[in-house]
């Protein structure tokens, strides 16, 4: 196994949790009530902590420092999904996605959980027992908000339906799936653990009555991200490849992934305009005083 | 027979805190034995009961606080905090430079 596979599979996981884990932190402080201000607070800690012991395991790969690898790589060096990197808009949106982030990291980690590669796998065994608790608050905004007064769970299944097609590209190959999948270090492929993930969202969702989240991404534009005005161009695609065909399907009374992905490359380090602010202000104190310690 | 927890405040100004269980058959009965069972020496000045079946246990208890590094949130981990901070902003003064209030994104 070529280490730059294994590299390549701890960063894009550790990209997702850093970027999401910053987004949610962003609601420090805000959240209209302060015991979920709290949880949402501790949570987005978790996933920065998930983050560095997963740089810390590539820093032993690539001889580099966790800080380093979590602040010192340029925006086209992330490979996160770009659903991670949207911003918070309202709180609809941060539960719609913390909902579909969560289920679907649930749904990898328990995929590592057999990895050949030893110390991911062990390292993947203790996130997940915190990582329950996410779902667990997850779960329950998901079913409050569903269930709640109209506005509510029309906002709520708005959201849902926007974050849904983007979500699904944190199942998006990564460039070396091949490799490894060959030597077990990935114990599924991305495809695969997207229609398990895809079971787990539909039926959640038929439980609530909100099928039409999953019926309104068919017409989600399909390709890559590509920043559309000034300013982001470093992070975009000098050939972006024509779009692709959507999307989902339902056969035999299953959720199908057939083609393509709505906001894909990530995985390769294409991302939206919104990474661009966000990436400057989470490596700002990094690129100014490379090496500091609190 | 239902099992009924009891609680008391030391003082006036002390918190509700857990001091044991009674067995009363209904709400009433539990109040009249809560008092003689935990306070006939004076223990407190306020009792609450509340009915077990009412009182609910989080899930998984023996993960509370996580189970990787949160040293950062314990107050000893910021030891000299304040003082970096005036450090650091009189550093930023002497350059010219001020800290906005950051705000959420949007």
């Amino acid at each position: 196994m070529s280490s730059d596979a294994r590299l390549g599979l701890l960063l894009a996981i550790a990209d997702d949790e850093l970027v999401i884990g910053h987004r949610l932190s962003e609601w420090t402080g805000w959240v209209p009530y302060v015991e979920e201000d709290l949880a949402m607070s501790s949570i987005a800690q978790d996933e920065i902590g998930h983050a560095r012991a997963l740089y810390e395991i590539a820093a032993t790969i690539n001889g580099g420092t966790p800080d380093d690898l979590a602040l010192g790589r340029a925006m086209a060096d992330y490979t996160h999904a770009v659903i991670c990197e949207r911003p918070n808009r309202d709180y609809a949106y941060t539960a719609a996605r913390h909902y579909l982030y969560d289920t679907a990291d649930a749904v990898r980690l328990e995929a590592l959980t057999s990895s050949t590669f030893k110390e991911l796998a062990e390292l993947v065994r203790v996130l997940r027992i915190e990582e329950r608790y996410h779902l667990d608050h997850a779960r329950t905004w998901f079913r409050r908000l569903a269930s709640g007064p109209v506005e509510a769970r029309q906002r709520f299944s708005d959201a849902l339906a926007d974050a849904l097609p983007e979500a699904m590209t944190i199942f998006e190959p990564l460039p070396d799936e091949d490799a490894l999948i060959a030597d077990g270090t990935l114990p599924k492929p991305g495809e695969e653990m997207l229609a398990a993930w895809l079971d787990v969202v539909g039926h959640d969702l038929e439980e609530v009555g909100l099928e039409r989240v999953m019926e309104a991404d068919a017409e989600a534009p399909v390709g890559e991200v590509l920043p559309t005005s000034s300013g982001a161009s470093e992070v975009a695609d000098e050939s972006p490849r024509p779009l692709r065909v959507p999307g989902l399907e339902r056969r035999d009374g299953r959720w199908v992934h057939t083609a393509g992905f709505s906001g894909a490359g990530g995985r390769s380090g294409h991302h939206s305009e919104d990474f661009a602010p966000l990436w400057e202000e989470m490596t700002a104190l990094h690129r100014a005083h490379p090496g500091a310690r609190w | 027979m239902e099992v009924w927890e009891v609680f008391s405040r030391r003082t006036n100004d002390d918190p509700l805190v857990h001091v044991g269980a009674v067995s009363a058959p209904d709400l009433e009965m539990a109040l009249v034995l809560a008092r003689e069972t935990f306070f006939r020496h004076g223990e407190g000045v306020d009792c609450w009961v509340g009915r077990r079946g009412d009182l609910h246990r989080v899930a998984n208890p023996e993960t509370l606080g996580g189970v990787t590094d949160k040293t950062y949130r314990r107050a000893e981990g910021y030891t000299g905090v304040g003082a970096k901070l005036k450090r650091v902003h009189s550093e930023l003064a002497s350059r010219g430079i001020a800290i906005d209030n950051p705000r959420p994104g949007r």
